[in-house]
């Protein structure tokens, strides 16, 4: 059987331009229990009595589709081109994609590609409001960025334990796919978390990763991946494809959250945020656990530490690697100032060595 | 007294009554921890055969089946096993037993003495289109980072042979390469099939029914048991057995309010030796007992010789285009009935729906026409939107593709909300971004459509800026209805039949909304400080 090859898109590209409480207040806890309880033990014996209680999961996802579109938003990247006919600098839409809300005083978190080289950013708001918005910070190398409008009052999204996430739990995509999202209002889409720790390089590296099948297609790039209590778990990005067609094939990647929150203290302070940096080159070898030092950059955290080439990195703050998947994906949850546990071996001697990450940052250009 | 206070406070918080007709929510923790429990089970049974296969263990002896091409691969290179690698990261040789061509699949055997775990076989009186499906599979070779990909969908087709058994299963949930011979599990956590092909163009996922592979291995081995026996529903009460009913419930109704229409005809490429070649179905839907049928407009732009309507129960019945709207995208015809032969759908208001709302599709088999179990898919109402900046729209994440559209969309009591349009070629088919027109927006275009011919968006012929009080034109495109009746550049349109028109969308809007091709319209506006006023009739947009 021919096997098709695998690509990577980001999304997007230039592709994409265009009851009962009210009677037992009191007794509420106890009454949930009963009902859980309950059943377990009965099953809905004909057809109507299965649609009512089908009809009650339904109406904990629209609640959920309710509260998780208040804190999605929609982000237009205008930049400059020049004009064919009268060769003038004219500022253009020149891509689509989608964000959420962090912070009430504004703050919105988006992928960096859908942001990349704008000349103007634009946050159109789950209710219609445009606002003009201003990038505050980027870790390119991780494809998520910091942006803030000026507003007050707006409704932002909560943060979840990324480390709960498991595999068969539902999730909510929302965000503007095809630039689908009429005047702000969030696309949504079901689906549930196929995979974790996936790691998907190359471009933007994606370590850590969720996988979900909840359909994202270009224009959902930024946009937020919500768990069933409305937290956010994770930024859509990228999807797997056949083809580089992007079409959605129900492989979609996301950022993982608790990556993203690592970095918040660091890009609060603005700039460029650099992954954070042990001066370490590592590489896999055939038949071996884990990854083996090539080479330590002179006067780098690790060179300090007193790591050596040929050393064999068997854990990252006790978490075990296998690979260099594994490697990437431990040391991409870690931003400068973060501390560092390597388990390593020297010929057959086991031994720990702990230092602090670098932390490496650049102004943003101002345009 | 502090045990009144606190009442008063939970009365503050909880206090508002919720309508009555609103179902009470569930925790849907309770469905996740389910769906996560289900998938933990299931995975230690799910393995990885050779470098890009992906098998099941059905047997507590260690026997696993996969694809056949695993065997063919084996008998090519002139070996003797497979590497076989389990979920805990284990590897085993894996050894032919017996193939099957029929359903190709292979089942092999682990040549280590350990107890395996393994799925059982689905019961096959419990297999209908609707039901939840989950795979676990090696996709995109997501197996070399130690987890397999989990994927959820619904079983969309079913064909059966010429005794009514399953023959092959079609799945809505996302399979990819790396899959080939993977299993697909129930709620129950039962086998239901295996992986035959992977999607392709508007065609999902295929899979061998589980009940057809073990009929075909006892046969093959007899006195062998290599599967164990299938087992009744163990948890009829849980969130996702309730959820895979309901889809069922909804699918089994809704395929009673669909047609498969075959359309025949004349041009070459369809036809040899003058015998039309029957292309594959597309679907209608039935609006009302006297035959009327709305499908989709794309099959229908090229002139067929004849149209054949066939119903769930089996009935046939000529049909005949009765108008084509290129506003809409949808096509009515009139099937030769005899008086109220046909049972329409209940209708539900779209606008009643919820954002989250589930949502079933329900298309005419893609299958020969012998299986009329319906080809379903399912999702939630994902957004209302705006095709092309004016059609209203529903849309939808349940996959829609050539075959589903013209097909119902219908809500988890198989109440029609809207019927299927085509999908939008350059997103894909089954790329999620599915929709469908509101029931309400063909309640309203039907008499329209009753009087026959087509229906074509319209134009005016002018270009047009905001201005003050209107709209400014711009220019005015010689020989359309503006030109004709002297509408000039510098004018400013205020009134459209009477309607104020305050901006060039509101102008938009009603032209290419309320307005088609051939009806007339009285345009309002200033020259100056005149007001004029002109009589034309709307042409079709050039």
């Amino acid at each position: 059987m021919q096997r098709a090859g695998r690509w990577q898109v980001f999304l997007p590209h230039g592709a994409a331009m265009i009851g009962m409480w009210s009677s037992g207040r009191a007794v509420l806890l106890c009454f949930a229990l009963a009902a859980s309880a309950a059943r377990a033990q009965s099953a809905p014996t004909d057809d109507e009595a299965v649609l009512r209680e089908a009809e009650r999961i339904e109406r904990a996802f629209v609640n959920l589709v309710a509260k998780v579109q208040r804190s999605t938003v929609s982000v237009i990247n205008y930049r400059e081109v020049e004009d064919p006919q009268t060769k003038q600098k004219v500022e253009r839409p020149a891509g689509v994609g989608s964000g959420f809300i962090v912070g009430r005083d504004g703050r919105i978190f988006t992928n960096v590609h859908v942001i990349a080289e704008h000349s103007r950013i634009e946050v159109v708001l789950h209710d219609g409001r445009v606002l003009p918005a201003t990038e505050l910070a980027e870790v390119t190398s991780y494809d998520f960025a910091l942006i803030v409008v000026k507003q007050d009052g707006l409704d932002a999204a909560e943060w979840a334990k990324s480390s709960r996430v498991e595999p068969g739990q539902f999730v909510i995509a929302a965000g503007n796919p095809r630039a689908l999202a009429m005047r702000g209002r969030p696309v949504v889409t079901l689906g549930i978390i196929s995979g974790k720790n996936r790691l998907a390089p190359g471009g933007y590296d994606y370590g850590n990763a969720f996988q979900t099948d909840a359909e994202i297609n270009p224009g959902n790039s930024g946009g937020p991946l919500f768990d069933t209590s409305g937290r956010i778990i994770g930024i859509n990005g990228k999807i797997a494809a056949i083809s580089a067609a992007a079409t959605n094939v129900g492989v979609g990647y996301s950022i993982p959250a608790r990556q993203v929150q690592n970095f918040i203290p660091a890009l609060l302070l603005g700039g460029y945020v650099e992954p954070g940096f042990s001066g370490l080159n590592v590489k896999e070898q055939t038949g071996m656990t884990g990854v083996v030092i090539d080479n330590v950059a002179p006067a780098s955290p690790a060179a300090k530490a007193g790591l050596k080439p040929g050393d064999r990195i068997v854990s990252v703050n006790g978490a075990r690697i296998d690979n260099w998947t594994g490697w990437k994906n431990e040391v991409s949850m870690l931003p400068g100032g973060f501390g560092i546990a390597l388990g390593f071996y020297r010929k057959d001697k086991m031994s720990v060595k702990k230092f602090e990450l670098e932390a490496r940052s650049r102004p943003l250009e101002r345009r | 007294m502090h045990g009144l206070r606190f009442a008063f406070l939970l009365g503050l918080a909880l206090g508002a009554p919720l309508a009555p007709t609103r179902a009470q929510s569930i925790n849907l923790e309770s469905l996740d921890k389910e769906m996560s429990t289900l998938v933990d089970r299931l995975s230690p049974t799910v393995v990885r055969v050779g470098p890009q296969n992906t098998g099941v263990i059905i047997s507590p002896k260690g026997y696993v089946i996969t694809d056949i091409a695993v065997a063919r691969t084996l008998e090519r290179n002139k070996e003797a096993y497979v590497d076989v690698a389990l979920s805990d990261g284990k590897i085993y040789r894996g050894y032919v037993m017996a193939s099957d061509p029929d359903t190709e699949t292979v089942v092999l055997r682990l040549d280590v003495k350990r107890t395996f775990p393994y799925v059982r076989p689905g019961d096959p009186s419990d297999l209908a289109t609707g039901h939840l499906l989950l795979t676990i599979g090696n996709s995109f070779g997501t197996a070399d980072q130690n987890e397999p990909s989990v994927t959820l969908g619904v079983l969309s087709a079913i064909e059966r042979d010429a005794q009514g058994n399953p023959r092959l299963l079609e799945t809505s949930a996302a399979t990819n390469p790396g899959q080939e011979g993977g299993p697909y599990f129930n709620m129950n956590g039962d086998l239901i099939g295996l992986e035959r092909n992977l999607p392709n163009g508007e065609d999902l996922a295929t899979l061998s029914p589980i009940d057809r592979i073990v009929a075909n291995y006892a046969l093959a081995k007899p006195g062998e048991t290599l599967f164990d026996k299938p087992r009744g529903v163990t948890s009829p009460g849980s969130l996702t057995t309730v959820l895979s009913r309901a889809f069922a419930i909804a699918a089994a109704r809704a395929r009673h309010g669909v047609v498969a229409l075959e359309i025949q005809r004349e041009s070459p490429p369809e036809a040899v030796d003058g015998i039309p070649i029957r292309l594959k179905p597309v679907s209608g839907t039935i609006l009302d007992a006297s035959g009327l049928v709305v499908t989709a407009l794309a099959p229908l732009v090229a002139t067929p010789k004849a149209i054949v309507a066939h119903t769930y129960d089996g009935s046939s019945f000529p049909a005949k285009v009765v108008a084509r709207d290129f506003k809409a995208g949808v096509a009515l015809l009139q099937l030769e009935v005899k008086a109220r032969a046909l049972a329409p759908l209940p209708t539900r208001p779209s606008a009643e729906l919820d954002l989250g709302q589930f949502c079933v599709t329900c298309g005419a088999p893609s299958l020969p026409k012998d299986d009329r179990d319906g080809f379903v898919t399912t999702g939630l109402l994902s957004a209302r939107t705006q095709l092309d900046g004016y059609r209203l729209a529903l849309q939808t994440d349940a996959g829609t593709n050539v075959k589903n559209a013209g097909g119902a969309l219908v809500d988890l009591h198989g109440r029609l909300v809207g019927v299927i349009l085509m999908p939008i070629a350059s997103y894909g088919q089954n790329s999620g971004l599915g929709f469908a027109i509101p029931i309400e927006r063909i309640e309203a275009l039907l008499p329209r459509w009753k009087k026959g011919g087509d229906v074509q968006a319209a134009a005016l012929g002018v270009s047009l800026e905001n201005a003050p009080g209107g709209v400014r034109v711009a220019q005015v495109t010689p020989k359309m209805p503006a030109d004709k009746v002297g509408i000039q550049v510098g004018d400013v349109i205020t009134e459209l039949d009477g309607n104020r028109i305050p901006n060039q969308p509101a102008f938009s809007e009603y032209i290419l909304l309320q307005k088609s091709a051939g009806d007339p319209l009285q345009v309002t506006l200033l020259r100056g400080k005149e007001t004029k006023s002109f009589a034309l009739v709307l042409e079709r947009r050039p």
